[in-house]
């Protein structure tokens, strides 16, 4: 799992790549919470167009993340999911939790 | 094939003592035809042949100081010193009024391709000299070519060595592969390549014609072999991306016979797609043979290879997998390469093949390269995630994996499991759609089987967070939990043959739990940290069920389901 972020208006973009699973969770620990601690950032999206598998454990560690980011006051959205990815998060109704962006 | 030298003025080197001899032989030979160089004893001669290498020497028999027949001896070492004892034609021809046979005897001894009787007749002399010179000329540029295309060779050579070498950091020293190469080189190739852990593919490359051009064919062969078996990839991936290759950089007409096989330690299983190579075989340790035949037309011939499929058998501990290229099943037939594998083993086949390939050539050079391949199935050194793989099962018209894994604390990355078990399955023609599906709903199952089932954790215990779960679970794995899961993953077929659907059985240890209550809250409604991989089977996967306890989960994917 690769982990790229940029900050542009207020808005901190987590680019995710690869798995995301069990196994990635202290790097999107270290990549997340540096976006949500980033001063001049008040929304986080996750983009995850290059995220070719994601697991429970991997939505466990986003709703994990999702709790931070509401007791920080910040917003949360995931962006551009691929077809495999958009599958998992609309069976689990993930859109009902967080906005997911085309 | 000429060059600009084939134009030039045949070299004469003439050496005559004598003056009036020299002006006849130079109103004969002193046109544009011929650019001669004069010499008026031998000594001078070996001199001057040394400084022009012509293309015929024509000399005086009997010369103060040096004769015709030392002379010859002279230009003869000279040309042993530059080209070895293979030097070929020696362009010496003699001049002569004297017959006596003990003259003309030491003249051939020495080399003398030719005598030219004295007194001299012009006409024959021109067309004698320029019939010997141009022959000689003709000799000397195919020497040349012969050795430029040694160095060729010797690069063509080099490179497929490096490209063989690539992959053969990790064989392991009990796989025996060997290429004999002729003297020009046919290409033969013998590829290794370590895919997974545990998991070994090889490859013979046979393509087609001689020297350089075949040479050069087996390169890109090789470079794709090398490129894809690192990943991993089915057999008939590997083998098309060559045929695709091979079609896009060969000259029409020409192509190349390969065999790619794949030998796994973890399952047990040898498997093989063959492309015009005329001998594989799988000898059991228990003298059961079974035999992998093309099913496939050569490569780089066209697109669509046709029926070309994989041939699989499964293997036991003293098992050995053979193939070898047609230089060598030509030599030697199967019934004596089954009788040395018996008599020798797999130790002592090498020698016992050099011998009977040196016995059938009785030291002429080669005809074509001799390859072959040696695998016997020693399984060892395997990763821990499929230590415990301890059997598989063949059903009638299904096939697929039944693996008993026990946990080692610590060690087993679990979560990679499902993901790693469909690789394994790529190769059985399940699409890759259901594949990747699959790959998610296995590793759901089985980390549900691992934490709750083997570890013993609750999911009440994600109500404490994410860091206080993964504190717990390592915990637990680290003081010595461990258990036994079971997973069965069954590929089933048509009558046609082609994929039908998967099932999937996944068993622990533990106590099971309310999975009808859990089912039927699983909606993704909430926000809780727990039951999304519950609803991701629930949701994805045909046929779910579970036992009255809980701790066993079947569920099914078809073909045509739509995912």
């Amino acid at each position: 799992m690769e982990f790229k972020t940029t900050v542009e208006s207020g808005c901190a973009t987590v680019f995710l790549q690869g798995r995301l699973a069990f196994g990635s969770y202290p790097d999107f620990r270290v990549a997340t919470m540096a976006a949500l601690e980033h001063p001049q950032v008040d929304r986080i999206q996750l983009n995850m167009a290059a995220v070719d598998y994601l697991d429970s454990s991997a939505l466990g560690m986003i709703l994990h993340f999702k709790e931070k980011a509401d007791e920080a006051r910040k917003g949360l959205a995931i962006s551009s999911p691929g077809p495999h990815v958009a599958k998992v998060l609309a069976v689990v109704n993930f859109s009902r939790l967080i906005p997911i962006l085309p | 094939m000429f060059d600009d030298r084939d134009q030039a003025p045949l070299k004469l080197l003439v050496i005559e003592d004598d003056a009036i001899t020299r002006a006849l032989l130079r109103s004969a030979l002193g046109d544009e035809e011929f650019q001669v160089f004069w010499a008026e004893d031998g000594l001078a001669g070996a001199k001057l042949f040394e400084l022009h290498e012509p293309d015929l020497v024509l000399t005086d028999y009997s010369m103060p100081g040096m004769n015709g027949a030392e002379l010859t001896g002279r230009v003869r070492a000279s040309l042993r010193s530059r080209f070895g004892d293979d030097h070929g034609f020696l362009p010496v021809v003699i001049m002569t009024g004297r017959g006596e046979a003990a003259v003309r005897r030491e003249c051939m001894e020495a080399g003398v391709v030719a005598f030219i009787e004295k007194p001299l007749n012009v006409v024959e002399l021109r067309y004698r000299t320029r019939m010997i010179a141009e022959a000689s000329r003709a000799q000397r540029h195919l020497q040349s070519r012969l050795v430029e295309e040694q160095h060729e060779i010797a690069v063509v050579k080099h490179v497929l060595d490096r490209l063989l070498e690539q992959g053969r950091a990790g064989k392991p020293p009990e796989f025996l592969m060997e290429t004999m190469t002729t003297r020009r080189i046919n290409g033969d190739a013998c590829a290794y390549r370590t895919g997974a852990p545990g998991i070994h593919f090889g490859m013979i490359c046979d393509p087609m014609g001689h020297g350089l051009m075949a040479g050069v064919s087996a390169m890109p062969t090789i470079e794709v072999f090398n490129a894809l078996a690192t990943k991993d990839l089915p057999l008939p991936g590997i083998l098309a991306e060559i045929n695709r290759k091979l079609l896009l950089l060969l000259p029409s007409g020409r192509f190349s016979c390969s065999i790619l096989f794949r030998m796994d330690w973890h399952l047990g299983e040898l498997s093989a797609l063959n492309a015009g190579i005329p001998m594989a075989f799988l000898l059991g340790a228990d003298g059961s043979l079974v035999r992998f035949a093309s099913t496939s037309i050569p490569l780089g011939i066209q697109a669509d290879l046709g029926s070309a499929r994989v041939e699989s058998a499964w293997m036991a501990p003293g098992d050995l997998f053979f193939a070898c290229s047609d230089g060598f099943s030509e030599l030697v037939s199967e019934e004596e390469i089954l009788d040395l594998l018996q008599t020798g083993g797999a130790e002592g086949f090498t020698s016992l093949a050099h011998d009977l390939v040196a016995r059938r050539v009785h030291s002429l050079e080669l005809a074509d390269d001799v390859s072959w391949c040696l695998w016997p199935f020693q399984p060892k050194d395997i990763e821990p995630a499929f230590s415990a793989v301890a059997r598989h099962e063949v059903v009638s018209a299904e096939q697929g994996l039944h693996l008993r894994l026990t946990l080692h604390p610590g060690q087993v990355n679990y979560h990679e499991m499902g993901p790693n078990l469909v690789g394994l399955l790529g190769r059985l023609g399940v699409p890759a759609e259901t594949c990747q599906i699959l790959a998610l709903l296995l590793s759901e199952a089985i980390v549900n089987a691992v934490e709750h089932g083997a570890l013993g954790l609750g999911s009440a215990l994600k109500e404490a967070g994410f860091e206080a779960f993964e504190q717990e679970r390592n915990h637990r794995l680290a003081t010595g939990c461990k258990g036994t899961i079971e997973i069965q993953i069954m590929v089933h077929r048509g009558a046609d043959g082609d994929f039908s659907y998967l099932s999937v059985l996944v068993s622990d240890p533990g106590l099971g739990f309310p999975w009808r209550q859990y089912l039927a809250e699983a909606d993704g409604s909430s926000a809780t940290p727990y039951g999304r991989g519950l609803l991701l089977l629930k949701s994805l996967a045909q046929d779910l069920t579970f036992n009255e306890k809980g701790n066993e989960i079947s569920f099914r994917l078809y073909a045509s389901s739509g995912h």
